[in-house]
Parts: structure tokens; sequence; C-alpha cells
């Protein structure tokens, strides 16, 4: 039964706002009250009772509808037909309710139905949202593939009985090597000192003191590796060395730790015996023991190779500068005893040289595993190479993101409620980061490109890639968020080449001095040209790193001067840059982008007893 | 006789706007004269008439108005230019249909040319 009244509230409640303002409560906009109202037949206020309300319009459309509907039955009753009649007429209620509903929908003005729209939109948009943070939440990344084994494979491979690790190990503790010490070694040890300098005998006393431990260092080098795995703990024999460190695997890491926090304590003792070994050729050279001295140096040739059984970028950082001492001590031994080697040992240090290969794209490859490493800890795994954004991942990348980042990361760090308004942005941060397969493809795709770049001269820079494709990649904001991970890990693969060809020159220059002492030897002179070398002494001449053109050469107060012509391709008569005040080893102009303005040579082979 | 359903969905509206054209008329008066005027053939109860008059009101074919003046309020429907335009081209479609059905023998012509009745 539908009332004819209503309560004072019910009318309050459906008054348009004129008339409430005119003080007349009619609630004209309760359908109900309408129907009611009409004192139609009951048969006929329940049809329409049943059709308005099946409409599902707003209350004022429903007080029309019911108006017309009313109007309708009335003016029917009037004309003499009966109330069944006119339901008989109406045709199907639920249908009606339906059409009108629809068609009263359609009516509404543009911005009712835009508004409507929108609501349903943003509705269905917050739904969806939700229910994509709650899978990404939900989400957890399961990391299966245990990277290290593949990194550690060549260290692995070196059989017990010729690993060299445990044999520096013995002799640098048995020399005071402590990771207490300040420097590592004896307070009174500093491997900086040279002759001349006050401590200089000291030095030397205990190098003559620990003959026994260096003889050991060079066995060390000569054997075919160090056998050091890479890892995420210390072994407790190595603590007293290198202390005691341990980053996985925790929990949450899976199996296996990660790989980002990989350890190579090995690392800074080898370089420390290298030094050691630096010092005693000095002592050796001075002392005119030339087996000694050729042994000094060849054990530090031996470091640089067996630093590179562990293929990572400080790795190689350590290769390159322990085949740079080696040549350093090489140039410096026969500047200052220039007889002191035979033919023989002279030549033997030159093929050693020549057949020193560094495997740059190893040091990359382990770090494109670091990066897949790191993947494998931020996405889930759908087992077929794709994944999705982690809550957990995000969480691990602040671990070790930079300060600024775990702005948009959750992290111990935060506030647990900063934490969960960060939890509410995945989805977005789903959506803008690319997801597992496409960041794995960028990964790959970018170390291929930094892969190619390595055999690249450096006049030939036109050809680089890998700067091009990460520039690409800086070019749009949208590639910026979206290849974020990629971007921030990517290593800086200008500096490597810089320090490679740095390598690969110093090298080349000192086989070519080689060549040239060899030359004066059998000469008595030094040659007018570096062609005269060929073949004789040297296989075939190097060429300048820098232009590919010639090499400079030069005679200054009868010693050679071996140069590259410099990043401004004039030749200068092997003037070093000012701020190496004469020390070639100062040179650094192959890792600055632009090219120097200053008028200046890299020199590579320079045999005069200081600078 | 009964028109179908998908029959009237066509002819329904053209017949509404039809009636129309005459002057304004609310709902009642629009189902009681399709009624009388077609002899049942067009008649339509309210669960088709007004959701059709409310279509026609979406797609500006006919403009309501609210009287509330009367003994009751009625609210009352008109044809807008849009209709008119539309009734045009609705009118000219059925007369070509009705020719053609006439053609090929469907319906026949009437013999003395009937107005409104």
């Amino acid at each position: 039964m539908i009332a004819a009244t209503g309560t004072l509230w019910q009318r309050l409640r459906h008054t348009r706002l004129g008339d409430a303002a005119r003080g007349h409560f009619d609630g004209g906009l309760d359908w109900r009250l309408v129907v009611g109202r009409a004192k139609l037949p009951a048969k006929a206020a329940e049809l329409i009772g049943r059709v308005v309300r099946g409409t599902r319009l707003s209350r004022l459309e429903k007080a029309e509808v019911a108006g017309e509907l009313v109007a309708h039955f009335q003016d029917g009753l009037e004309s003499g037909e009966s109330v069944e009649q006119l339901i008989d007429s109406f045709g199907e209620p639920v249908q009606a309710a339906k059409l009108i509903g629809r068609a009263k929908r359609r009516s509404r003005p543009i911005v009712v139905q835009v508004w409507r729209w929108s609501c349903w939109s943003l509705g269905a948009t917050l739904a969806v949202y939700v229910l994509a943070a709650a899978y990404l939440l939900v989400g957890s990344p399961s990391p299966s593939t245990n990277f290290l084994t593949r990194i550690n494979e060549r260290a692995a491979a070196v059989p017990e009985g010729q690993r060299a690790w445990p044999e520096y190990r013995d002799a640098l503790l048995a020399m005071g090597y402590h990771v207490d010490h300040e420097r590592r070694l004896p307070r009174r040890i500093d491997l900086r000192e040279r002759p001349g300098d006050d401590n200089w005998p000291v030095l030397v006393a205990y190098l003559e003191e620990h003959k026994e431990q260096l003889a050991a260092l060079r066995r060390a080098a000569a054997q075919p590796g160090v056998g050091y795995q890479l890892g995420l703990a210390t072994l407790p024999e190595d603590e007293p060395l290198v202390g005691k460190w341990i980053r996985g695997p925790q929990h949450g890491d899976g199996p296996h730790g990660p790989l980002i926090g990989l350890l190579a304590p090995h690392v800074g003792p080898l370089r420390t015996a290298a030094e050691l070994l630096a010092v005693d050729a000095i002592r050796a050279a001075m002392a005119r023991e030339p087996d000694v001295l050729f042994g000094d140096v060849v054990a530090m040739l031996g470091i640089a190779r067996q630093l590179d059984e562990s293929p990572f970028s400080y790795g190689g950082d350590a290769v390159l500068s322990t085949q740079r001492r080696a040549c350093d001590a090489i140039e410096h031994a026969l500047a200052s005893e220039p007889d002191l080697w035979t033919d023989e040992q002279l030549s033997d240090l030159a093929h050693r040289l020549a057949d020193f290969d560094v495997d740059a794209a190893r040091w990359l490859n382990t770090q494109r595993l670091i990066m897949h490493d790191i993947i494998q800890r931020i996405y889930t795994d759908d087992d077929a190479g794709d994944g999705a954004i982690t809550y957990e991942g995000l969480e691990y990348l602040s671990g070790w993101a930079p300060e600024g980042y775990t702005l948009y990361l959750p992290s111990l760090r935060n506030p647990p409620i900063y934490n969960r308004l960060v939890a509410s942005g995945i989805p977005a941060t789903a959506l803008l980061l690319a997801d597992r397969r496409e960041t794995a493809e960028k990964v790959d795709a970018l170390f291929d490109l930094a892969i190619d770049d390595l055999s690249v001269p450096l006049w030939q820079p036109s050809r680089l890639k890998y700067d091009r494709e990460l520039k690409a990649m800086e070019s749009s904001s949208r590639l910026r968020v979206k290849y974020m991970l990629v971007r921030t890990l990517a290593p800086p693969l200008w500096s490597t080449r810089a320090g490679l060809e740095m390598a690969k020159g110093r090298a080349e220059g000192v086989r070519v001095g080689i060549a040239l002492e060899l030359h004066r030897r059998r000469h008595g002179r030094w040659p007018e040209t570096l062609d005269a070398l060929v073949p004789q002494y040297i296989a075939g001449l190097p060429v300048d790193r820098i232009n590919g053109g010639p090499l400079g050469y030069r005679l200054v107060d009868d010693r050679p001067l071996v140069y590259s012509l410099g990043r401004d391709g004039d030749d200068d008569a092997g003037r070093l840059p000012k701020y190496c005040k004469g020390d070639a080893s100062k040179y650094h102009e192959l890792y600055s982008r632009s090219a120097s303005t200053s008028d200046d040579d890299w020199v590579i082979w320079s045999p005069r007893v200081g600078p | 006789m009964k028109i179908e359903r998908e029959l009237m969905r066509g002819a329904g509206p053209t017949a509404v706007l039809k009636l129309l054209a005459g002057g304004e008329m609310y709902g009642y008066e629009l189902v009681e004269a399709l009624s009388r005027r077609s002899d049942g053939i067009l008649a339509m109860g309210q669960s088709t008439l007004y959701p059709m008059l409310y279509n026609l009101e979406a797609k500006r074919l006919v403009r309501s108005r609210l009287d509330s003046s009367g003994p009751r309020p009625r609210r009352y429907y008109r044809l807008t230019r849009k209709g008119q335009r539309k009734l045009a081209t609705d009118t000219k479609r059925w007369g070509a249909l009705f020719e053609a059905f006439t053609a090929i023998g469907v319906t026949t012509r009437p013999a003395a040319a009937g107005g409104d009745r």
C-alpha cells in the first residue's frame, strides 16, 4: 500500500529546494507520495510502483515518470476504461521499467551523462587498480638461478693443488699483513717509499727480512690460478687477512644470496702482493740482482693474470693497475740498470706482455649476470621469462639504491605509513616500469652493444653504440622511467674502455721499449726510426691507439721516447700535459670525453729515472 | 490485428511523430488517438509509448512540457524542427515502401485517396 501523505520527515526530505524555501513541504520529489496522492485503485498504484522502482532512475526522474503514469491511468479511468483494461493494455511492467529507465537516462543533460560516465570509469579504474595492487602485493620474487656458479666457473676450475690463494695468504700473514693495520702492513712499512726517501732503508730491511715470503709470492704468482671463488661471506681462515663479512643469503634471498653484495676480499691482498713485488723490484735493481728483479716483474704479470680469473670491474681495475705496475718496473729497471737483464730475459718479458690478453667482455658479462640476478629479485617469475614488479622487489631495491631513490621505494628507512603509501602506488609503478622480460632484454641488448664497443678503436668514436643507446633512454621521460633500473645499474663503459686502452697502450710502449733496448745492445745505438725494429726485435709495430697512425718516436738526452700523439693529434715532441708534472703514469686524457684543449702527447715509453 | 513488435518498433515512432505534427498531445491522448485512428492496429500500451516518447525526447525529435493548469498535471509533447524533418524523411520512406509493396502486390492502393481521419 502506498501512503498518500507520508511522514513529515519523508516530505522534508523529498521537497524541492524552491518549494522548501517557500515553506511548502509537499514531498514532490518522492514518487510514492505522487502515486499515493493520486488515490488510484490499489492495483494501478501497485503497477506504477513496480515500474517506477524498476527504472532505477534518480528520485526526481522517478517522480516525473510516476506523475506521467498516474496521469495516464487517471485519464483512462476518466474516459471510462476499467482498471483491469488499463492494466491489461499497459504491457509488461518489468520490460517497461527497463525501457523507461534507459530512455530517461538518454534524455539526461550531457553534463549529467558525462558525470555519470566519469563516475563509472573512475569506479572501474579504481576497482582494477585495487585488484592490480592486490595482485602485485601478493606477488613475490622467487630467485632461482644461481649466477654465482657461472661467475666462479674459472676459479672453480683451478685444481685444488694449483690454487695460489693459500700460498698468498700464508706469505702475506707471515709478512705482518693484517686487516687491523691501517695500510694492512705493519705500521713502519710504507710501500710508497722510494730510494732516497728517509724510510727507504726500513723498507729494504723489511724486504730482506722476508725474502722467503717474497719467494713464496713469486711461486704463488706462477700458479695457473688463484682459485678464489667470489661469494657473500668470507672464510674463517681468511679473516685475519680480510676481516669477517657476511652478506647472504639472508632471509628472503632465496637459496642464493644477492650478487649485488658480492665480495672479492682477495683483490686487496693480491694488490698488496704486487706492490711488495714492485718495491722489491726497485730494491733488486739497485742491488743488481737480475734474476730476482726478473722474478718480481714476472710475478707481477702473473698476479695481473690471476686477478683476471674473477671477471668483474673491481677485479678488472686491479688487473690493469697490476699490469701497469709491472710495466713501470720494467721501464724503471731499463732506465736505472739497462744492461742488468739478459737479452733472453728481455725477450721473455716482451712475449709475456704480448701474450697478456685482457678479456674485458668477461667483466661486462659478469655485470650482466649481476643485473639478471637483481631482476630475479625484483620481479615475479612466470617461468616463461616474464614477471611483474613486486613490493618485496622494490624493498630490495631500496636496500642499496642511492639515498634519493628511497623516496619512491618502500624502505626500512621510511616510516611505515609512508611505505604503505608507496605500496599503494605499485600498480602505477608497474605500469610505468618495464616488465621483467623487457628489462632483461634491454639489459642483454645494452651489454651486447657494450661488448661490441670494446673492440671499437678510439679513433672511431662514431661507431660506439652503447653510449648512444643510454642517451636514447635518457631522451624521453617515458623511457627514463621505464628503464630506470637499467639506467641506474648500467656500467660506465667509457672509463672501462679508457682504462683498457691506457693499459694496452702502456704494454705496447714497453714492448717497443724492450725492442729498442735489444737494438741498442746489438748496434750500439738507437735506431733512426721505429721501423728499423721490425721484424727482428718486434714482430710488428703497434699503432697510436688514439688516432690509429704511427707512434711518435724521438731521442731526448740520448734516451728513446715513444708516444702517442695525444687527443689533439699533432706531434708535440712527447710533451705530457702539465698536470702530469713529467710523470707519464699520471696521464688520464683518455678518461675525459671531450678532446683535450692542451698541446700534449701520451708518452708510453720513457726510460728516465725520476721525473 | 496486432502488429509484430519489430514492425511496431519502426512504425510506432513515425506514427507518434505524425500525430504530434497536428499539435501537442499528452500520453493518454496519444494512446487513444493511435488506437482509434488505426483501428487498433497501432495501439500501444504505456510500456511501449512512454519509453518511445522518452527516446524521441532524448533524440530531440520531441519536446515536453508539464502543464499544471488543469485538474491534474499533464506532460504534453510537441514536435521539434528536428522532429519535423525526421517525420518528412520517414514519410517518404514509408511511402516508397508502400509503393514497392503495392508494385509487387503485397498491398493494394485504396480506391479513393483518404486524408487523416
